[in-house]
């Protein structure tokens, strides 16, 4: 965490992208909170009040005259007199964010948030706040926080916001799902330089941000990311020609062959499984190709195929569900019933809300004769898929 | 189990291997004066039904066989000359004349014509067109119950804005080899679609695998080579093999599929019913159908299949075929309206909830009940008919229950 008592010190200068995002993103949301309500006097003295109200619309009149020092200025005493009142530290924390006192801005919008919990657009931008000085934890749980509470209800914001959630989940290791994320992106934005780095790093696996990334991490990322933009928007012929490029100017690039693959896995589980070869030749220990390859042979009924795979997976990274289901799946398919369901068993305890595994507990269930907890299992499953509906094509 | 028993040789008894060894022989003969290697795969069921005539003598009239009728020899569109349907300012045509068969739609001022040369399915039939090099699946489709064309079931919600849209949907290559891989018989090779030496239909490769190599190893004497014993598959293998085309409990589940259209799942239906039991093979795919030979439609044929385990109750009453039928119909109309109605949305996960929080105690404990009703024409009510979305299709549903009044379609 910062130390928000010297907002100075962390100050940073802004990223090309982030600080235009940044005050667009106090421009649109600032509507949103101009019906808000309106000044409440404390119960004090009527002078006081009556001094709370004149400092309240002489700050509102300044900001309105965009005269942001004075306006701030004015909030601030007017706080002093009623510290309960929202408006003024939603204002206050919005000017400061204009201003790039990012520090300044995250604790008046958290005064808001105490005042007014779960309010979406602060969450959004005290997370904007908390990215700018590098509170990277904080800033992806108060994006997340307030993209499940609709703050992404405008398109502009939504890109906004989606796109730091990709930057911070790539910097946690989360690749899926920052590439989850990039790929909503991808669809609704041309192919921006930042974009296409940012999709290429979280394809590569490559940790880190767009702007803390060194030239030796952003071209190959670029070039995967123009790749991955073409395939996110149906060009396959384009994807698999930039990926051809991508291979023969980086041969020995890691996870650049599990990245199309994994592309190609949600479209064609078969036509993966070449580039998992590819990428398990250059590194045999890689984990999320072991995992995968093992899972496009399970899905494909291929078991024996996959108990190598998912043998060798579950060993280097035990502490990783698919892993664990991988090889369960393997084993209760290579007719190893009884081994393959303590795996399953260890996958769900890694996982319990996982479809997969509950899908793979019902088939142990139902091969170790034991119907009435296959059928629990089935039943759990259609829970889970309920919770998500999804009316797709049949 | 009636999936190729006679594939794979004991061992355990020397007589049974000498009888087998002469069988082979024999058959080996015949062989050798009907095919050479490599027509079999080009004559489908011709070249295995030298040794497997119990299999082969009726498969040609299966359903399965039919799902791909090709032109000059499609059986839904020979008889009927010209078929006609518009809708939001589209006209669909399909005309037929001396077993050619062309698609037409028009908005009034340009039309889009192609030939038919796939028809899937040899009842309600959807074509797959060809144009511009890509796949497109017709918008419109034949059903059977109003011998015309309406709208393809799933498309309903495709409003289509321009002509080239109203043609149809364009179906990317993975969609199109989905398609032809469950509708026909060597349509892949090396992973990708390939139609020149396809077999419309399916045809013994495309369940048994490698029947090509297991016929050139017999006709050169190399009795070791053997497809796949699909008769080793328990219930819940089967429910799976038969699913990667009928639509596995697996593949509805993962891919979120909710609603009436699941209802032509059958094998992820038949793995929500609370008999289903993945080690039984009295309840599984080819318990009750015969992939070898067509459909039986007489309901009362399968009571001996649901008997296999229930026993009848000496209180219950026979009944006939016309009020089973008249019973199915009334169970379906009952179904179709409480899905219908307003509590439909917050009854069904409700319901789900409910029987997911059952203790395992508690489903072990239940045993095959016998029915106080009828002893007779189990499916009528226990598997009830179900009419998909568009309403052209109906099914009985293998989700195997008690349906009660005012339920709405389980989900």
């Amino acid at each position: 965490m910062c130390d928000r008592s010297s907002p100075t010190q962390h100050r940073k200068k802004p990223q090309t992208r982030p600080i235009a995002s940044l005050v667009l993103v106090a421009a649109l949301l600032a509507p949103a909170f101009a019906l808000s309500q309106q000044p409440r006097p404390p119960s004090q003295p009527q002078d006081q009040a009556n001094d709370f109200r004149a400092l309240a619309t002489q700050a509102d009149q300044a900001r309105q005259e965009n005269n942001a020092p004075l306006a701030a200025d004015l909030y601030r005493r007017a706080l002093a007199l009623n510290p309960s009142w929202p408006d003024g530290w939603w204002y206050l924390g919005q000017l400061a964010y204009a201003a790039s006192q990012f520090t300044s801005a995250s604790d008046d919008l958290t005064r808001y948030l105490q005042l007014v919990p779960n309010a979406a657009p602060a969450l959004a931008m005290r997370g904007l706040c908390e990215f700018e000085f590098h509170d990277y934890a904080s800033s992806l749980s108060d994006i997340q926080h307030a993209l499940a509470l609709g703050a992404a209800n405008d398109s502009h914001n939504r890109q906004i916001l989606l796109f730091h959630e990709a930057l911070l989940l790539t910097r946690a290791s989360r690749f899926e799902e920052a590439l989850a994320a990039l790929q909503t992106l991808a669809r609704a934005s041309p192919p921006d330089s930042q974009l296409l780095t940012a999709i290429g790093l979280a394809g590569l696996r490559i940790p880190v941000l767009v702007s803390q990334s060194v030239p030796m991490q952003q071209q190959p990322a670029a070039a995967a990311g123009q790749a991955a933009w073409s395939f996110f928007n149906g060009h396959q012929d384009d994807a698999a020609s930039g990926f051809s490029l991508l291979f023969s100017m980086y041969p020995t690039l890691t996870d650049a062959h599990y990245f199309y693959a994994w592309l190609l896995f949600a479209h064609s589980p078969a036509e993966a499984i070449p580039q998992l070869r590819q990428e398990l030749s250059l590194d045999p220990n890689n984990v999320s190709a072991l995992i995968l390859m093992a899972w496009c042979d399970i899905l494909d009924g291929y078991y024996d195929d996959a108990l190598p795979y998912a043998q060798l997976a579950a060993q280097l990274a035990p502490s990783r569900f698919m892993a664990q289901l991988d090889l369960g799946r393997a084993l209760v398919g290579s007719d190893r019933v009884g081994e393959g369901l303590q795996h399953l068993i260890l996958a769900q305890k890694l996982q319990s809300d996982s479809l997969e595994v509950h899908l793979g507990l019902a088939i142990a269930y139902a091969k170790s004769g034991q119907p009435a907890l296959a059928r629990q299992e089935r039943l759990t499953a259609l829970a889970l898929s309920s919770r998500t509906p999804v009316y797709g094509r049949q | 189990m009636m999936l190729s028993n006679s594939m794979r040789p004991s061992t355990s008894s020397r007589r049974g291997g000498v009888r087998l060894a002469l069988r082979l022989a024999q058959c080996v003969v015949v062989m050798v004066a009907l095919v050479s290697p490599g027509r079999a795969a080009s004559h489908g069921v011709s070249a295995c039904a030298s040794c497997h005539r119990a299999q082969t003598d009726f498969q040609p009239q299966s359903q399965m066989a039919r799902a791909l009728e090709i032109a000059r020899n499609n059986s839904v569109l020979e008889s009927r000359d010209r078929l006609t349907f518009a809708q939001a300012g589209y006209t669909w045509t399909v005309s037929t004349r001396d077993g050619r068969s062309i698609y037409s739609v028009t908005d009034g001022s340009q039309t889009i014509s192609v030939p038919i040369v796939w028809g899937f399915g040899a009842g309600n039939q959807t074509w797959v067109l060809e144009r511009d090099g890509h796949f497109y699946e017709s918008l419109v489709s034949y059903y059977p119950t109003i011998h015309g064309l309406d709208i393809t079931t799933g498309d309903a919600t495709i409003h289509p804005h321009t002509l080239e849209q109203a043609f149809g949907r364009r179906l990317d290559p993975t969609d199109a080899r989905t398609c032809f891989g469950c509708h026909a018989s060597n349509d892949v090779v090396d992973g990708k679609l390939d139609l020149t030496a396809i077999h419309p239909g399916i045809s013994c490769a495309h369940c048994h695998g490698e029947t090509l190599q297991h016929l050139n190893s017999m006709l050169s004497g190399d009795l070791t080579v053997y497809p796949t014993d699909l008769s080793r598959m328990d219930a819940e293998d089967i429910s799976d093999f038969c699913g990667r085309c009928h639509r596995s409990f697996e593949t509805v589940v993962r891919s979120h599929w909710h609603g009436e259209a699941t209802v032509r799942f059958q094998p992820y239906r038949l793995e929500l019913s609370a008999c289903f039991n993945g080690a039984d093979s009295r309840i599984s795919c080819v318990a009750c159908h015969d992939p070898h030979k067509p459909l039986v439609t007489r309901l009362s044929w399968y009571d001996a299949k649901c008997l296999a385990c229930h026993t009848l109750n000496p209180h219950a009453r026979s009944i006939t075929d016309a009020q089973a039928d008249r019973a199915s119909h009334s169970i379906a109309a009952e179904i179709a309206a409480a899905s219908a109605s307003p509590q439909h949305a917050s009854a069904a996960p409700a319901a789900a909830e409910k029987v997911t929080a059952m203790a395992p105690a508690a489903l072990a404990s239940s045993r095959p009940r016998s029915c106080p009703v009828a002893t007779s024409h189990c499916i009528a009510c226990h598997m009830p008919l179900t009419q998909m979305l568009g309403g052209h299709l109906w099914f009985y549903d293998h989700y195997i229950r008690v349906a009660r009044p005012g339920q709405p379609y389980p989900d």
